[in-house]
Order: structure tokens, then C-alpha cells, then sequence
């Protein structure tokens, strides 16, 4: 077990390596967890993973103890998970010509950001989630965020409510939208594949 | 008909697909890579900036704002002053700054 709380955060902020030691071994799961669950390849969610862990030491002088440390260390994961995601889809999409095209499908799984490469995917689920995920990528950025956590990174909704700083009944009614969008959209996606 | 509620089955296997994902671990260098990035970081030296903390963006803009308010606010009772302009002219004429005919006069001559 960690230190107390305060006196760890004091230990980070001195910058030992053995106190950033034993923050990986805590987080480095938890941290990884989250970024793949936003972010399904493994290489790329690694990559993110690192960033975080990079941000922890850059921002811990800031760290003002208002929320708990896991707390924040989730916020800055989600957050690089979504700058990523932001930046891949700006390369990726040609919104404007696809949608002067007519070619501007509800979920488009050629267009997604990533190479989809999750290991925690069973084989036979794998092509179901490939498209699950390309559904979420169309979700708003606040239900996305929320369906991610509570479905895919198992979170529960008390968590999900300290990371994103909602009450749990606003958690409970983004996630009703979600599955709602996101059963719209794999319908009109399966009528159109004509099965 | 008949397609619907296979649509509809797809879909909720679909939505169900995710639901008993394993844990993937991370690679065993994972920590390594990241505590050899930290030692490369520059250090931060921010102790003396610490005092300003609290005047986060959301302070910054609410001062910007009470600052133009006032500042308009001044401007218009300055001008809207309508004694303003005759109190001029008086301390013009007291202090002989103004312009008269007469000083025009002697100027021509």
C-alpha cells in the first residue's frame, strides 16, 4: 500500500523516483486502462499512457488536492485520450468533401482514427466491436466519455461522476442517450449492410 | 418484416460485444520507458509564480469585465456631465487660454 495520500503527493512533488516508482506500479494498469478503452490499439493507448504519466510529473506543483489523486490522474488520462482521438480524426476525415460527396456514412469503419488492435477482445467479438467503436467515435464528446468509462472501462457511476464532475443522475441520463444514439446508429448501419 | 428483429438482435449483440472485455496488461518496459522520459523533462522552476494560483482564467476574465464596465461607466457620466463644458470655458477665460475675438484681432495686427 502507498504512503498516505499527502505525504505521497509531498513525495511527488520532491520528484523522487521512488515515490513516481511506486505511482507506476499503482496506475500504470489503471492509466493504460482507460487510454485503451478510449483509444482501441494497443501501441497508440501506450503511447497516451506515457503522456499521462509525463503530465502527472509537469503538473503536480498544480495539483491542488481538491479532488482525490486517482481522480485527477483518470481527468488527465481522458483528456490526452481525447486530444488524440481529436487530432486523428482531423487528419483522418474529409468531413467537408465527404459530406459535398454525399459519401458521409453514420459509421464509417475505413475512416476510423485508429487501427483497431484491442487484445482483450475476444476473436469472435472482434468485428461487433470494431463496429461498437466506430459508433461511440460518432456519439458527442460528453456521452462518449461517459458510455467509455461505465461500458468499456468498467468504471462505476460514482467514479464516472468525480472525473467528469457531473452528478450521478447526469451520468444515468447521458448513458440512457448514448445507448439510444448508438442503437439508432448501428440500426441504420445494419440497414444499410442489408442484414 | 422478417429483417427487423434480426436488426434489432444484431444490435444488441453488438452493444453487448464489449461487455466481458479481458485486461490487457502493458508491456513489461512500460514503466521503465516512462521513469527514463521523466528524467529527460526540464524542471520546472514555478515556486515563485505560486502567489498567483488562485487567479485562475475565470478570475482573469470576470477583471477584465469589471475593468471596461467602469471604465465605461466613467466615460459616459464624464461626458454626460452637461456643466462639464461650461466649467471649461470659465477656466479657459479665468487662465486666458481660451480664443476670443479680441486675441484674433490683435494677432491679424
Amino acid at each position: 500500500m502507498l504512503l498516505n495520500e499527502e505525504n505521497f503527493i509531498k513525495a511527488l512533488r520532491e520528484g523522487t523516483n521512488q515515490a513516481y516508482g511506486q505511482l507506476l506500479d499503482e496506475y500504470q494498469q489503471k492509466v493504460f486502462g482507460t487510454c485503451i478503452s478510449f483509444v482501441p490499439n494497443k501501441e497508440d493507448a501506450e503511447d497516451i499512457a506515457q503522456e499521462v504519466f509525463v503530465e502527472v510529473f509537469n503538473s503536480i506543483d498544480r495539483f491542488k488536492g481538491d479532488s482525490k489523486l486517482s481522480t485527477w490522474i483518470y481527468r488527465i488520462s481522458v483528456n490526452k485520450s481525447l486530444e488524440f482521438i481529436r487530432k486523428k480524426n482531423t487528419k483522418k476525415r474529409f468531413g467537408f468533401m465527404q459530406s459535398l460527396l454525399g459519401n458521409d456514412l453514420p459509421i464509417d469503419r475505413s475512416s476510423y482514427f485508429t487501427e483497431f488492435n484491442h487484445p482483450g477482445i475476444q476473436l469472435e467479438n472482434k468485428e461487433k466491436s470494431e463496429i461498437l467503436f466506430a459508433a461511440i467515435n460518432k456519439l458527442p464528446e460528453a456521452q462518449r466519455v461517459v458510455y467509455t468509462l461505465n461500458k468499456i472501462d468498467d468504471l462505476s457511476y460514482k467514479e464516472v461522476s468525480e472525473i467528469t464532475n457531473k452528478s450521478v443522475s447526469s451520468i444515468e441520463s447521458l448513458l440512457f442517450r448514448a445507448k439510444k444514439n448508438l442503437q439508432e446508429l448501428l440500426h441504420d448501419y445494419y440497414k444499410k449492410e442489408g442484414k | 418484416m422478417k429483417n427487423k428483429p434480426n436488426i434489432d438482435q444484431l444490435v444488441e449483440d453488438t452493444l453487448n460485444s464489449v461487455s466481458g472485455i479481458d485486461t490487457v496488461k502493458t508491456s513489461p518496459l512500460f514503466k521503465e520507458r516512462v521513469l527514463s522520459r521523466m528524467a529527460e523533462q526540464p524542471i520546472e522552476h514555478v515556486e515563485g509564480l505560486r502567489y498567483l494560483d488562485w487567479f485562475t482564467p475565470r478570475y482573469q476574465a470576470a477583471a477584465l469585465i469589471c475593468f471596461v464596465v467602469l471604465n465605461a461607466f466613467a466615460l459616459l457620466s464624464y461626458y454626460s456631465d452637461s456643466g462639464y463644458g461650461e466649467h471649461v470655458e470659465n477656466f479657459a477665460e479665468i487662465y486666458g487660454l481660451s480664443e476670443t475675438t479680441t486675441d484674433s484681432y490683435l494677432y491679424q495686427n
